[in-house]
């Protein structure tokens, strides 16, 4: 799984405007933990709904942070959540997801100039 | 197109904070947008008094679905343009809200600065221009109650008027009659802009104006390649003026050949275009207008007895100005502030000498002549009231129609000398022979003419 950031398309759309790049970073930093949080208690719950829903709410950050393998995983989440909502193999592909958005925060922070 | 000047308002509607900065930023790149961010629905539905003009609107938010928020923003106002934001296996969740009234839709992944850009142009062109057609009908609308429009006391016109009240309730045909330079025209627009189908296209085709090749196209278009030049499909004016009204004037000049179509088509309500087999539904009110006698013509073999009788619906007959009575006052004030206002030149009156001047002729060309003799007084006159001698009668049928104009003896004795000096190069010899008068006569008389006005005045 590549978790390498790739901000190509930030920089095009804001002419690589380094404050206006930072300001997403730091929204990643503060917003995803918590929804990283209602994943996992969703986790907890086996709430199979809830956890399809913050799949799906990832998708568009990690799209726009260049992170497209985790983006396809989160829409695979997604789609098992909605086509099987009583499928128990979510649950560890989602935990294998949190894992990976844990060692994705280091990246961002480096890519924080 | 006019944008308003206090900017665009978007609302971006958006449960991932991340992508929503990142939409705000770009649609921010343009200085008259003004973006807000909300998180949920709730939250959006509960600032639409902000008046928003356009809404980027996630189909899948935390508290409602984007059908449900869709439905109350367009409910909220029906002219907020709403862009549907979905993932890309999504899409037919979102095409599915653009047939629930969405403006347009946009994948996550293809949300890049030329795609938002464009799309939000797009719609700010459709949402501005429809405000702009709307405001121009209602101008319209205004500009055409029948008390603007038309004006006149006389008791010839109120009968007008009523008529033209009960026309405008209804959907009846309408068959307008009258001289040319009534104002039949006009009645024709001031029944639509007064009748429940003003939202819907006033086209008005001129019968005798369009060659008679082509008016078989215009009035019900071709398909491609119909005819030599037809190069692209063309709609007729029935299609156009589908849910309005079709206005035919000089119906009288209709070829035989074309009746017999038109006759079909009004009693189908559907056309064919020429080269197609489709049929196309219409719904449009018909006006007819002539000053020709129909019922002469249908005499005669010239106009179809069936057509006529199809087409005569409710018949409104605008009498000519020489039986308004004091109406030629009424409407040359009128068109007096007109031209006025529209050439800067202050407030104008008629003086008695103009009123009585106009009061006495015979306006062969109707309210159109007396418009151009008001037009023409207020810019020729001095002052700031215009006196006989400001006004010109120039009519080509003032020769014809000679004896119905009113004047004195000497008025009329006058006109017959400048006539023929006119016509003979103002040789005063050659006119005195064929008017058997001596010469000194016609130098008295128009040394009189040119001394009349200042001594009237």
């Amino acid at each position: 799984m590549n978790l390498t950031l790739d901000l190509t398309f930030l920089k095009e759309i804001s002419d690589g405007d380094q404050d206006f790049i930072n300001d997403v970073l730091h929204t990643f930093l503060d917003e995803m933990p918590k929804d990283m949080a209602q994943m996992n208690q969703a986790i907890m719950d086996k709430d199979i709904v809830m956890i399809g829903r913050m799949a799906h709410k990832t998708k568009s950050t990690l799209q726009t942070l260049g992170l497209f393998e985790l983006k396809e995983l989160a829409l695979k989440i997604e789609q098992l959540a909605k086509q099987t909502p009583s499928d128990t193999n979510i649950i560890p592909l989602s935990q294998k997801f949190m894992g990976h958005i844990d060692r994705v925060y280091p990246n961002v922070k480096e890519s924080l100039k | 197109m006019k944008l308003p000047t206090d900017g665009i308002r978007i609302f971006i509607v958006e449960d991932d904070l991340l992508f929503a900065k990142t939409i705000r930023y770009i649609l921010t790149l343009n200085p008259d947008h003004e973006v807000r961010v909300f998180k949920t629905g709730k939250e959006c539905l509960s600032n639409l008094h902000l008046n928003p003009h356009i809404v980027s609107l996630d189909y899948s938010l935390p508290d409602m679905t984007g059908d449900e928020v869709l439905k109350r923003i367009k409910a909220h106002n029906p002219d907020i343009g709403v862009i549907i934001l979905s993932g890309q296996q999504d899409v037919a969740t979102a095409v599915e809200l653009l047939q629930k009234g969405a403006d347009d839709y946009l994948t996550k992944d293809e949300a890049n600065k030329e795609r938002l850009f464009n799309i939000v142009e797009k719609l700010k062109k459709s949402i501005f221009l429809q405000k702009e057609v709307e405001t121009l009908k209602e101008e319209l609308t205004e500009k055409y109650q029948f008390s603007e429009s038309m004006k006149g006391n006389s008791p010839a016109m109120q009968k007008v008027f009523k008529l033209l009240e009960k026309a405008a309730k209804s959907n009846i045909t309408v068959s307008v009659t009258g001289e040319t330079g009534t104002g039949k025209e006009l009645v024709a627009k001031s029944i639509h802009y007064n009748s429940s189908r003003k939202k819907g296209n006033f086209v008005a085709i001129n019968v005798s104006a369009i060659p008679k090749d082509l008016l078989e196209s215009e009035l019900f278009g071709h398909e491609k390649g119909a005819f030599t030049g037809a190069a692209t499909r063309k709609q007729g004016k029935f299609e156009l003026a589908n849910h309005g009204t079709l206005f035919l004037d000089e119906i009288g000049e209709m070829e035989l050949h074309l009746q017999a179509k038109l006759l079909r088509a009004l009693q189908e309500r559907e056309i064919t275009r020429i080269g197609g087999n489709e049929t196309v539904k219409f719904d449009a009110r018909i006006i007819v207008a002539t000053h020709r006698n129909l019922s002469e013509l249908v005499s005669k073999g010239a106009f179809r007895e069936d057509l006529y009788y199809r087409l005569l619906g409710l018949p409104i007959h605008l009498p000519p100005l020489r039986q308004r009575g004091n109406d030629v006052l009424i409407l040359a004030k009128h068109f007096l502030n007109m031209t006025a206002k529209e050439n800067k030149l202050g407030p104008m009156k008629l003086g008695q000498t103009a009123k009585d001047k106009l009061l006495s002729y015979n306006f062969p060309g109707n309210i159109r002549e007396l418009k151009a003799i008001i037009e023409l007084g207020a810019i020729m006159c001095a002052g700031k009231t215009i006196q006989r001698e400001d006004l010109q009668f120039n009519s080509p049928k003032k020769a014809t129609n000679f004896f119905l104009e009113e004047m004195t003896l000497r008025e009329y004795n006058i006109k017959i000398v400048r006539h023929y000096l006119e016509k003979h190069d103002n040789h005063i010899p050659i006119v005195a022979k064929i008017l058997g008068i001596g010469k000194t006569t016609i130098y008295r008389m128009l040394k009189e003419d040119e001394e009349y006005p200042q001594k009237e005045t």
